[in-house]
């Protein structure tokens, strides 16, 4: 299967004014199509760094990304926001939806900039899918925590990305909305063939993933496979 | 059609974000309204102004006006706004006139301002000869007719002095102490004549002990070109001051120049108060919303979108507040007008604020192209900021 997203000896250092924090060290890893990873690993070991990288919401120190076969290392910031939108889905820790929007709006966003002509009813679709058809006219504000995952879920693949990145999507949940959501994930890998990369410290959700990749402190100390 | 989508859905982001914050946005609107509506205001006085000088002078029916020695244009000020002139012609100076080669057309006039006893009003009072009413262009009566004679004791009312104080044909009324009858009634004008009484002016002279007095004499010029030659000859005359009624207009246009430059200023300050708060909320917007910014930063909003769109929030508030601002002035035109009365020594009496299409669209878009290019620097602040900003720990 070809390769998605491919980061080769990938660091990335915050300069603080009285110290160099290096978030993370020569991480190698590839992902293919379809596959559905899950990077585990205690607070601050480098996962949310990571998926920035492989997102191309961030630029590495050191190292490179080839992102959809494209090296994205010295790639202007408007190609990346280009490659963002039409490849690239994101989910939040802390959802970060537009709090003036609703939740049909905050879906419908990605299609705001998109040169792609966006499916409209395909907002409407997800939020249905996902159980959050009927809060289609509400503000984040009105909304669960559960359901505000849902609606980003629905946002990150309105634009229908090829590659689906969650940042601890499941922190803020209590375990019946995490099942909620890790089910819609798998079932999106499963039936779509999505490709999924979702940073988790949870490691019995970690554990239902096919591809575990285990940081700490910023190096990369497992990538187990399960048959 | 895709371009027309993306600017309804822009619009439509902005009218969102600027309705989720209500109190701002509004108080925005406001100070942009009211800046908008003095703006417009200004103008349109200064335009209605001009206007009605122009318009009250032609009424007149005639080009330069002799009065007796004195400032002329204060004379020719008194006589546009109505009052009694302390200095006066002989009746002779008349037939000299009358016998200038470039002279078309003359009349005299006695011009007194009586207060009324009953409030603390003034009343005009102008005895006329047979050509004053020929002269001007726009006067026919509405009831009855001309004097019986140059000495009946008998009016001629304005159209207001008729309505306001329900006089009509036959009726008496008193003048220094003696009752003339009302003979006839004049169509409105549109000018000061409205609010005068008319009386024969050898009645006036008689009622107002000034025999063979005049307060001034109109005079029709055959050609326009020959006013430099003729007034030139009157100069050398005794006891004669002359002045051209298109100095008289200029003149007050100048005092007008003044208020309009004090009222300008004071419309440029509100203007500038209401940017301030529109490049402050723009700014605070900014930084208050810097995550929001990030996250669509980080689903791939193009730079130029994210620009647009906190820019289109302004342009919002600016089109909000033009609009408030055109109903403002048009709703307030009145008491602006009242208001700017005070400040110039004469103002014709139809004077209103006119709010010309050009006026309104010039102050119009003063304020939006001000109103962007105070929020552009906000928005660009958003439109930078960094997608990485959405990553957890990352500074």
């Amino acid at each position: 299967m070809s390769a998605v997203v491919v980061a080769v000896d990938l660091c990335k250092e915050y300069k603080q004014p009285d110290q160099t924090v290096i978030a993370l060290a020569d991480v190698c890893l590839s992902v293919s199509a379809g596959e559905f990873v899950a990077l585990s690993g205690e607070s601050g070991s480098g996962k949310s760094t990571l998926l920035g990288l492989l997102g191309a919401i961030d630029r590495p120190t050191r190292g490179s990304v080839r992102l959809l076969d494209k090296c994205i290392d010295s790639a202007p910031a408007e190609e990346l926001a280009r490659l963002r939108r039409e490849h690239v889905g994101f989910v939040f820790q802390d959802f970060l939806l537009v709090r003036h929007l609703t939740a049909l709006q905050n879906v419908r966003l990605p299609l705001l900039f998109s040169e792609q002509p966006g499916e409209i009813g395909l907002a409407a679709r997800l939020l249905d899918r996902f159980g959050v058809g009927t809060r289609a006219r509400h503000r984040p504000g009105a909304l669960s925590r559960g359901e505000m995952q849902r609606v980003a879920l629905a946002r990150a693949l309105v634009n229908r990305p090829q590659l689906l990145l969650a940042d601890e999507p499941t922190a803020n949940l209590d375990a019946r909305n995490s099942q909620v959501i890790w089910d819609l994930l798998e079932e999106l890998n499963r039936e779509q063939g999505l490709t999924i990369v979702v940073a988790t410290h949870n490691p019995e959700l970690a554990a239902r993933a096919r591809r575990v990749i285990r940081l700490d402190r910023g190096r990369l100390v497992s990538d187990d496979v399960h048959t | 059609m895709r371009l027309a989508g993306r600017a309804r859905a822009i619009a439509g982001w902005a009218l969102s974000s600027l309705s989720f914050h209500r109190t701002r946005s509004f108080l925005t609107v406001v100070a942009l309204g009211l800046a908008t509506a003095l703006l417009i205001a200004t103008l349109g006085f200064a335009t209605g102004y001009k206007r009605s000088v122009a318009r009250d002078i032609a009424a007149m029916g005639y080009q330069i006006l002799v009065t007796g020695k004195g400032c002329p244009h204060e004379a020719a000020t008194l006589i546009l706004r109505g009052g009694t002139i302390p200095m006066y012609l002989q009746e002779e100076v008349y037939a000299r006139i009358l016998a200038q080669p470039e002279v078309g057309d003359a009349t005299r006039f006695l011009m007194q301002s009586v207060a009324d006893a009953s409030d603390a009003s003034r009343q005009i009072y102008v005895g006329i000869d047979g050509r004053f009413l020929a002269l001007k262009p726009d006067a026919k009566f509405q009831r009855g007719g001309w004097f019986s004679s140059d000495t009946a004791a008998e009016a001629i009312l304005g159209y207001n002095v008729a309505e306001y104080r329900r006089l009509g044909l036959g009726d008496r009324i008193r003048v220094q102490g003696e009752e003339v009858s009302v003979r006839g009634v004049l169509d409105r004008l549109g000018s000061q004549d409205d609010g005068m009484i008319f009386l024969p002016l050898g009645r006036a002279q008689i009622l107002f002990e000034k025999r063979d007095r005049l307060t001034g004499i109109g005079v029709r010029l055959k050609e326009l070109d020959a006013a430099g030659t003729l007034i030139d000859r009157l100069y050398e005359w005794p006891s004669v001051q002359v002045v051209r009624l298109a100095q008289v207009q200029a003149t007050l246009l100048t005092t007008l120049a003044g208020i309009r430059a004090l009222l300008l200023g004071f419309a440029g300050l509100c203007l500038f108060i209401a940017l301030v708060g529109v490049f402050n909320v723009a700014l605070i917007t900014a930084s208050e919303r810097t995550a929001e910014m990030g996250v669509l930063r980080a689903l791939g909003c193009p730079r130029a979108t994210l620009f647009g769109l906190v820019w289109s929030e302004s342009l919002l508030q600016a089109l909000g507040g033009v609009g408030f601002g055109i109903v403002l002035a048009s709703v307030l035109s009145r008491s602006a007008a009242r208001l700017a009365t005070a400040w110039l020594s004469f103002v014709p009496p139809a004077t209103d604020v006119a709010l010309t299409p050009g006026g309104v669209a010039l102050s119009g878009l003063l304020v939006v192209v001000l109103c962007l290019g105070a929020a552009a620097l906000p928005a660009w602040k958003s439109s930078v900021v960094a997608p990485s900003r959405v990553i957890r720990g990352a500074p």
